[in-house]
């Protein structure tokens, strides 16, 4: 499973990417992302509203063992808990 | 009641608790609802009527995120300094913006009725960001490797931009996308640089002009976030224009590339204009550029202003400020021509 988050919006008005791909990772770390990833297929592709000024928007997109890929962008909010999990777990660009 | 776009169950399989989602939510509503009240009624609470004034409010969040805002207090307005650099930075930093807009512009906080400045340090782990959330001004310590790690509260000009969001939401109100939220980004770099350079007693030739100046880490080598003297060059993977010809418009799609229709990104035109026109004029650029651009800001724009709506209402307020025809409504005008905006 790959998971590419993108991050941007953000004060510095920075847009920086990070790709983890749970092959190549240590095997609690790769439990750890698909646990975050759990229903993450299912969301729609924008979930919570636009957010404030100067808050990071994220795009996290996953690409699972088949090949198949989501994508889900979402202003950081405290209704989105594991999706900023999912984020931490793939290494966090913004935070 | 849980109200929120994502299905119910779909969070519960995300691993949210939804109990905690809950009063999160109803306190966040209930927040909402009353600054709403406040401000469309015009009405302060009762028993802030009698406080105006400075009141600064400090938490730690614990690295904690959103289910733990504020946090627990650790400094209140009387409180001494603390052993936590955050906390007396966020303190120290919100004072001295506070005193910038009450000293130059007689403002009494960011809604001018002395609404109390809360600050939550310490928000997530390593998060490499700062931001006003529409109550409450917001720091993440910075990773170490993209920003330096308590930055965003040590820097004057970062905390000023942040409250001046809070200005603009009191007063123009521009929304957050496409030409009015670079607008709203920019007044909000202004007010940052001013306050900055009202704090060291600089004149506009004396200043850097540069936003975040020091706050990048290794992985971005970069010596400030933005520059209003040369936008584009405050570091490598600076995209900021500074005319018009170059404007991005980038759709306001809620993909982070494209940063709410480009608000960091275009800001750069009209925070060069503001650079032009206040080293045109010279001396303190607080006394006069600045003072047209607070007056535009709170007077003449509203949510939907255009960047020709502020060339329009700056000029206008230049002349009525200082007469028609006068060096400042020159100046004023000679920079939107150097951006492009005027022919
Ligand atoms: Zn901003």
């Amino acid at each position: 499973m790959k998971v590419t988050v993108v991050q941007g919006g953000g004060f510095g008005g920075l847009v920086l990417t990070t790709t983890a791909d749970t092959a190549a990772m240590p095997l609690d770390d790769a439990i750890r992302v698909r646990e975050a990833a759990r229903g993450f297929f299912d969301l729609p592709a924008v979930v919570g509203g636009p957010g404030h000024a100067d808050q990071l928007l994220t795009e996290i997109t996953v690409e699972d063992d088949e090949g198949k890929s989501h994508t889900v962008r979402f202003a950081q909010d405290e209704r989105l808990g594991n999706l900023a999990a999912l984020v931490r777990a793939a290494g966090r660009p913004g935070g | 009641m849980l109200c929120s776009i994502v299905p119910p169950d779909l969070l519960l399989d995300l691993g949210v608790d939804a109990r905690q989602l809950e009063q999160a939510s109803v306190i966040r509503t209930q927040r909402t609802l009353l600054a709403a009240a406040q401000r469309s009624l015009n009405l302060r609470l009762t028993l802030d009527e009698e406080a105006p004034g400075l009141l600064r409010t400090i938490y730690d969040a614990g690295h904690g995120s959103f289910g733990s805002l504020p946090g627990v207090k650790v400094r209140g307005e009387h409180d001494p300094a603390t052993t936590d650099e955050a906390v007396n930075d966020a303190f120290d930093n919100a004072g001295r913006t506070y005193a910038f807009y009450k000293e130059i512009f007689d403002r009494d906080s960011m809604d001018d009725r002395g609404m109390e400045l809360v600050s939550s340090v310490h928000f997530e782990t390593d998060h490499n960001n700062a931001y006003w959330n529409g109550f409450q001004m917001i720091y993440g310590d910075g990773d170490g490797e993209v920003f330096l790690r308590g930055c965003f509260p040590k820097l004057l000009d970062v905390v000023a931009h942040e409250l001046t969001h809070g200005v603009t939401d009191f007063t123009a109100g521009l929304v957050y996308s496409k030409q009015p939220g670079a607008l709203n980004e920019s007044f909000s770099d202004v007010m940052g640089a001013l306050a900055t350079q009202y704090a060291l007693g600089q004149t506009a030739d004396q200043a850097d002009w540069l936003i975040g100046k020091g706050c990048f880490g290794p992985a971005i080598a970069g010596e400030a976030l933005r520059s209003m003297k040369q936008p584009g060059s405050a570091h490598p993977h600076d995209r900021q224009p500074a005319h018009m010809r170059d404007y991005l418009d980038l759709p306001d799609d809620g993909d982070p590339r494209n940063d709410h229709g480009g608000v960091h990104l275009n800001s750069g035109i009209p925070n060069h204009a503001f650079y032009l026109a206040a080293t045109a004029l010279g001396g303190y650029a607080w006394e006069r550029a600045g003072r047209i651009w607070y007056v535009t800001l709170t007077e003449r724009l509203g949510p939907v202003s255009q960047f020709d709506d502020v060339v329009e209402a700056t000029v206008a307020v230049a002349g009525e400020l200082y007469q028609a025809d006068s060096d400042e409504q020159k100046a004023v005008r000679s920079a939107w021509q150097q951006v492009g905006l005027l022919p």
